[in-house]
C-alpha cells in the first residue's frame, strides 16, 4: 500500500510538470496585442449592447407602440451578445471555422427540438408586423375574451374580465380568427326582443324608438333601426340596433335593457312565455273527452 | 391652448361666487341645476339636470389648507366656455344654397359650465378647474366612417337668418355662421359640422357670442374652407372676449357638410 501511493506521487507531480508546460506552451504563443483586444470587445462591447438595446426600445416605444420598441430592442440584444462573443473569441485566436460547424450541428438539433418556440417567434414577429390587435386592445380567440396585456417573443398575455390570466401561444393566434372588439371606435349594439303577436308592431318600433333616442349614449347617427326580425313560435322577433362609441359599450347595453323594460312595462307591451296551441278540432271548443267502459269481453 | 383672459364682469349666475361655511348656494343655468356648500373643509356639490328637488347627491373636494386650518371662505369662478366636442347641427328645415350663392345663419350653442376654485385668490395662480358641465344634455353622434371619424355632439337648430336680442339667454351662445356655396353645385344643408374649439367667445348683455365661421364650401371631394374671424359679429353691440379659441389656426380645409342620409348607404343602420 505504502509502495503504491509513493509510486503516485512522483506520477502526479509529472502531470502537473506537464500541465504547467502546456499551459506556459499557450501563454507564449498567445498574442498579448489579440488578448487585450477580445477584451476590450467583451468589456466596451457589450456594454453597448446593451445600451443600444435600452436605448432603441424607448424610442420606438415613443415613436410607435412599446410592444414593437421591446421586440426589436430584444431583437438587437439577441444577436448583437452572441455576436461580440463570435468576434471577442476570433480576436483571441480561435479558429471560427469549427465552432461555425458545431454551432451548424446544434443549431440543427436545437431547431429539431424547439420546433414549436422557433414557430411562436416567427408567428409573433407576424402579429407585430400585421398588427391585428396592440397592447390594451380587447380580443376574442375562441370562447376567450380578454384585455391584451403584452404581446411577447412566444406568446400573448390576457386579463380576462373575470381577472384571470391567460397566456396564448402566437402560433395559435395566427391559426386561429382573433376578434379585435375594441378595434373600431364605434360599435353597433343589437338587442332582440320576442313581443305577443297582439300588440302592433308600428307601436311597439315607435317605443323602442323613443327609448334609444332619450339614451344619450345612443349615437344620434348612425341612426337606431328597427327590425321585424321572424315569426317565432310563441311572438314576433323584434331587433333594436343601435350605436354607441365602444368604451360605452356594455354600460349602453345594461341601461338599455332596463330602459326597454320600464318602457314596456309603462306602455303595456307584454313579453311572451313560450306556450303551445292543441287544436281540439273546432275553434273555441271544449277538448273532446270520451270514456269509454270496458266489458267482460273485452279483457284479455 | 392660449391663456384665458380675465373674467370680464359676468351677469349672474356666471362670474365669481364666495361660499361661506355651511352655507347652501344654488345656480341655475338653462336646465342645469347646480348645489354648492362649503363644510368641514371641502366644497360639495350637486347637479341636476330634470327636477332641482332631486340635489341630493354630492360629490366633494377637499380645499387647500391655510396655515394648517381649513380656509374661512371659498372663491368659486362660474366660467362658460363653448361645448369640448365639434357640433353636429341639424337645421329643422334644411335649406340649400345655390352656386355662388351665401347666406350666414346664426346657431344658439348650449354653453358648457366651468367650475374653477380660486386655491389664493390674493395671488395670481390661476383658478383651478374641478368640474366641468354642460347647460344643456346632448346626445352623442357620430361624424365620419365607421372606422374613423370624430365624437360630436347632437344639435338641432332653426338656423335662423336674423337674430333680436331676445334670443340673448345666459346658458347659450349665439353663432354666427357664413357659407358661401363656391361649387358647381347646389349645397344642401342638411347636415354641418361645426367645430368649436376654433371660436372665440364673447359676452354680450345677458347672453353670449361666438365670432363668425366662414366656410367655403368647395365641392364634395374638396371639403371646405373655414376661417374664423375672431372678433365679435356686428350684431354683439356691447361685446367683452371671455375665451379665445382653444386651437388657434389661421384657418384649415375639412368636410363640413353631408347629407342626413349619407350613411344608409354604407350598411351601417342595416342587418349584419
Amino acid at each position: 500500500m505504502m509502495a503504491s501511493t509513493a509510486s503516485m506521487i512522483p506520477m502526479a507531480a509529472d502531470s502537473v510538470a506537464t500541465g504547467v508546460d502546456v499551459l506556459s506552451d499557450i501563454l507564449q504563443s498567445v498574442d498579448p496585442g489579440r488578448v487585450i483586444r477580445g477584451g476590450l470587445w467583451l468589456v466596451v462591447g457589450l456594454p453597448i449592447i446593451l445600451f443600444a438595446s435600452r436605448r432603441l426600445t424607448r424610442w420606438l416605444t415613443e415613436l410607435t407602440s412599446g410592444q414593437q420598441g421591446l421586440v426589436v430592442g430584444k431583437l438587437l440584444l439577441y444577436t448583437g451578445v452572441p455576436l461580440i462573443f463570435v468576434v471577442a473569441l476570433w480576436e483571441l485566436g480561435f479558429s471560427l471555422t469549427p465552432l461555425l460547424g458545431a454551432a451548424g450541428v446544434l443549431g440543427i438539433a436545437v431547431g429539431f427540438a424547439s420546433q414549436t418556440s422557433i414557430s411562436n417567434v416567427i408567428s409573433g414577429l407576424f402579429l407585430l408586423g400585421e398588427r391585428p390587435f396592440q397592447v390594451d386592445d380587447i380580443i376574442q380567440v375562441g370562447p376567450t375574451v380578454g384585455t391584451v396585456l403584452s404581446i411577447d417573443t412566444l406568446s400573448v398575455k390576457l386579463r380576462t374580465f373575470d381577472n384571470r390570466y391567460i397566456r396564448i401561444p402566437n402560433e395559435t393566434l395566427v391559426k386561429s380568427e382573433v376578434v379585435t372588439i375594441t378595434r373600431f371606435p364605434i360599435r353597433r349594439l343589437d338587442v332582440g326582443l320576442r313581443i305577443n303577436y297582439q300588440e302592433p308592431v308600428a307601436h311597439v318600433r315607435e317605443v323602442l324608438l323613443e327609448t334609444a333616442r332619450a339614451n344619450p349614449r345612443v349615437l344620434v347617427e348612425p341612426m337606431p333601426v328597427v327590425f321585424l326580425d321572424a315569426f317565432g313560435e310563441s311572438g314576433m322577433d323584434i331587433r333594436l340596433t343601435v350605436w354607441t362609441v365602444t368604451d360605452n359599450y356594455f354600460t349602453l347595453k345594461n341601461a338599455l335593457l332596463e330602459e326597454i323594460k320600464v318602457r314596456f312595462d309603462a306602455e303595456g307591451i307584454r313579453v311572451p312565455v313560450p306556450h303551445r296551441a292543441l287544436e281540439a278540432g273546432g275553434a273555441g271548443l271544449p277538448f273532446p273527452v270520451r270514456i269509454v267502459e270496458e266489458t267482460p269481453e273485452d279483457q284479455p | 391652448m392660449p391663456a384665458t383672459p380675465p373674467t370680464p364682469a359676468l351677469s349672474h349666475p356666471w362670474g365669481r361666487l364666495t361660499l361661506h361655511p355651511e352655507e347652501v348656494q344654488d345656480l341655475g343655468i338653462g336646465p342645469q341645476h347646480i348645489r354648492l356648500l362649503f363644510t368641514e373643509g371641502e366644497v360639495r356639490l350637486a347637479t341636476e339636470m330634470a327636477d332641482p328637488a332631486d340635489l341630493v347627491r354630492w360629490s366633494r373636494w377637499a380645499v387647500p389648507l391655510e396655515g394648517g386650518r381649513a380656509p374661512g371662505q371659498v372663491v368659486l369662478h362660474v366660467r362658460p366656455s363653448l361645448p369640448d366636442r365639434p357640433l353636429l347641427v341639424q337645421p329643422e328645415v334644411p335649406f340649400s344654397l345655390l352656386p355662388r350663392a351665401e347666406a350666414r345663419v346664426f346657431i344658439r350653442v348650449p354653453l358648457t359650465i366651468r367650475l374653477e376654485i380660486d386655491v389664493e385668490p390674493e395671488s395670481a395662480r390661476p383658478p383651478v378647474l374641478f368640474r366641468s358641465l354642460p347647460s344643456l344634455e346632448l346626445s352623442d353622434t357620430w361624424w365620419g366612417e365607421p372606422d374613423h371619424g370624430e365624437l360630436c355632439w347632437w344639435l338641432e337648430t332653426t338656423a335662423r337668418r336674423r337674430v333680436s336680442p331676445s334670443l340673448l339667454e345666459p346658458h347659450l351662445a349665439i353663432c354666427p355662421l357664413h357659407m358661401v356655396n363656391q361649387s358647381k353645385v347646389d349645397l344642401q344643408v342638411e347636415k354641418l359640422c361645426f367645430r368649436m374649439r376654433y371660436l372665440s367667445l364673447f359676452a354680450d348683455g345677458p347672453g353670449f357670442w361666438a365670432d363668425t365661421a366662414r366656410v367655403r364650401y368647395q365641392g364634395e371631394s374638396e371639403g371646405s374652407r373655414i376661417d374664423m374671424t375672431g372678433t365679435p359679429p356686428d350684431e354683439a353691440t356691447d361685446s367683452r372676449l371671455v375665451s379665445g379659441p382653444q386651437v388657434t389656426t389661421q384657418g384649415f380645409t375639412a368636410r363640413t357638410f353631408a347629407r342626413l342620409r349619407a350613411f344608409q348607404p354604407l350598411g351601417l343602420g342595416g342587418p349584419p
